[in-house]
């Protein structure tokens, strides 16, 4: 069953008089349960795609559904409801709030959707034991690694049980030794929680690691490759 | 977590967040000390006006306005005397006659104000008690004594004990004259005053006017000068009618009213001034804050943050920054309040007596009064205005889009 749908999702971009096709025409399906890697070079339209998915940015034309519901004719509030309750985020500059600790800035999804004190203590602490945080709850990002604050951001993006999953380049700032452990981490969740997954990367490593390929060029979805 | 959010990210830039509080703190303890000393000193001024005058009320006959004149008195003062004497928030009442005259003297001849009063009732003409130069103060409610301004004693060649003879009109219209020995000299301070005014015995100038038991005003002393449009509402219920009115100082001097309501208004826009200033700094402080956080404000929004509670995280961030500062201000202006309630400003250095204006004397010493309902206004002024200028920031912050604002770095 197709967790998100897209049909002939197209982004132009314009700057001045000049426009640029960041998508054209995409029309994919990614299965609940995922373990997807959206690949290819710089400028292919990876992180683009990703935003559209994410309800983050908008489509020039096309439409998309994530989980069941039509992205693309959402409005502002309603898309932000989305992300916060149907889909996880994972950046390749981690993107945690400065001020929380890595407790609060996993706990922060789960406050915004209003779950109750004990609730949010028990699934956080569950998840910064499972990501292997335990003892480091109280400390700010700063205080740590860059694999130990994309650790934090994969505790945030699965605080909320999101029905997916989109990580954006998250290796790329990180050693081999701490690229591996957390595609393991996340390959793990992906089995344990069966939560669905979709990356984008041009790193071989994550590439290989992927249950299914989708490689775009120019935009444009060139081949899909199903690797179970 | 909002509110969290919000004290974290003040505490974030603690240099430039204490900067804006200490701001804050100095303008609301400045708009303080000039509320309280502007107060004071208007306080101070209404008080010896109406020293100086008819009192915080005045009962008197309706026509006497128009045109003062010792022809329209209150022929019988008694069922006034027994409502006021005995009517809660009325510290005193003092029956009086006020006329123009010609004061004159073996050497020289001066036009006076005159006024009759009963030396005899504890607290009259208190100010001028207060300010003996020379003599004595008058003794006897129908005695045959003056007891006048220096200025007016210097004019006159006249000293303690002298002969001076005072001409006016009588009650008829009647020039007539009557024999006064002078029994004291005043120094009030004021030049004015020093200079036209002059205190007789009411009992003498009954006699020699010709109005029996009549007076001119009856002035009304209020326990508390703040209450005096509840006392005076009580009052025009109580007081019999007829002919005589009853006013506020106000409508009797309307210099010192206006002086007073122009110093407001001037004090108004300065402490309007004071304020547009710390709200610019605070829209500064805000605006600089919600600039640097664009990209957390874009994660924030991303992850599910609304648009709502992006807008109430940056008001909450304002709000706190202010009230951190109202509350420095508070502790800061009372504590100089306090100071220039108990000890005064000295300003002997410019006078030793003090200015006159508009019919009063300020004295040279001002001491300071805030009332809590101004501490109120000026506090919620300063909030109010300080969380109107983050509306902007916020607004700002809270139509971020997550995309633009996490744009690679």
């Amino acid at each position: 069953m197709a967790i998100i749908r897209t049909e002939n999702l197209s982004r132009v971009y314009r700057e001045n008089s000049i426009e640029v096709k960041a998508l054209t025409d995409v029309n994919l399906q990614i299965q609940r349960g995922d373990f997807a890697v959206l690949a290819g070079p710089s400028g292919s339209g990876k992180t683009t795609l990703l935003n559209m998915l994410g309800a983050l940015d908008r489509p020039t034309s096309g439409r998309a559904w994530l989980d069941g519901h039509e992205i693309t004719s959402l409005s502002k509030m309603d898309r932000s409801r989305l992300r916060r309750d149907h889909i996880g985020f994972i950046f390749q500059f981690y993107n945690l709030i400065p001020v929380l600790t890595a407790y609060e800035n996993a706990e922060f999804v789960l406050l915004l959707q209003g779950v109750s004190h004990h609730d949010r203590e028990t699934k956080v602490s569950e998840l910064l034991k499972k990501v292997g945080l335990s003892g480091l709850e109280h400390r700010k990002p700063h205080e740590l690694s860059g694999g130990q604050q994309q650790r934090v951001a994969i505790a945030r993006a699965l605080a909320s049980s999101p029905s997916v999953v989109l990580a954006d380049e998250p290796t790329a700032n990180l050693d081999s030794q701490t690229e591996q452990g957390l595609l393991d981490l996340m390959e793990q969740l992906n089995r344990d929680l069966g939560t669905t997954f979709l990356f984008s990367s041009h790193d071989p490593e994550v590439i290989d690691r992927a249950r299914r390929l989708i490689v775009l060029r120019d935009g444009v979805v060139v081949s899909d490759t199903r690797r179970d | 977590m909002i509110a969290r959010l919000a004290a974290r990210n003040l505490r974030r830039h603690f240099r430039r967040t204490l900067i804006t509080t200490i701001g804050i703190a100095l303008g609301t303890a400045l708009s303080l000390f000039s509320i309280g000393l502007g107060d004071g000193g208007h306080l101070q001024m209404i008080e010896n006006g109406v020293r100086i005058g008819q009192g915080h009320l005045t009962v008197q006959m309706d026509s006497y306005l128009e045109s003062p004149s010792t022809a329209k008195f209150l022929p019988d003062p008694e069922p006034f005397l027994a409502v006021l004497e005995n009517h809660p928030g009325v510290r005193s009442v003092f029956p009086r006659i006020r006329g123009e005259g010609m004061l004159a003297t073996a050497y020289a001849a001066e036009g006076v104000q005159f006024q009759g009063i009963d030396p005899s009732r504890r607290g009259e003409a208190d100010l001028f008690r207060d300010s003996i130069a020379e003599g004595d103060f008058l003794s006897a409610s129908d005695g045959a004594h003056i007891f006048l301004g220096q200025k007016l004693a210097q004019r006159l060649k006249v000293k303690v004990g002298r002969k001076t003879v005072l001409t006016f009109q009588d009650s008829a219209g009647e020039i007539t004259s009557t024999l006064l020995r002078v029994s004291g000299i005043f120094r009030s301070g004021s030049s004015a005053i020093d200079g036209t005014i002059c205190l007789v015995p009411i009992g003498t100038l009954q006699r020699a006017l010709g109005m029996g038991q009549g007076v001119t005003s009856l002035a009304i002393y209020l326990e508390n000068p703040f209450a005096q449009e509840a006392v005076y509402r009580q009052l025009e219920r109580s007081l019999p009618g007829g002919s005589a009115g009853l006013y506020h100082w106000q409508t009797l001097q309307p210099d010192l009213r206006d002086y007073v309501v122009l110093d407001d208004v001037f004090g108004y826009l300065i402490y309007a001034i004071i304020l547009f200033i710390l709200a610019i700094g605070v829209l500064n402080t805000v605006l600089m804050s919600v600039m640097e956080r664009k990209r957390e404000i874009g994660i924030l929004t991303a992850i599910g943050m609304g648009g709502g509670a992006v807008l109430r995280m940056v008001l909450l961030e304002t709000a706190l920054i202010t009230l951190i500062g109202i509350a420095g201000g508070l502790v800061l202006g009372l504590a100089v309040n306090w100071y220039f309630s108990v000890h005064g400003l000295d300003l002997t250095s410019f006078s030793t007596e003090g200015w006159d204006l508009a019919g009063t004397v300020i004295d040279p010493i001002m001491r300071s009064k805030l009332r809590p309902h101004r501490v109120f206004q000026l506090c919620t002024a300063v909030f109010l205005l300080s969380v109107t200028m983050g509306i902007y920031p916020a607004v700002k912050a809270s139509r971020t889009e997550p995309v633009e604002a996490m744009e690679k770095p």
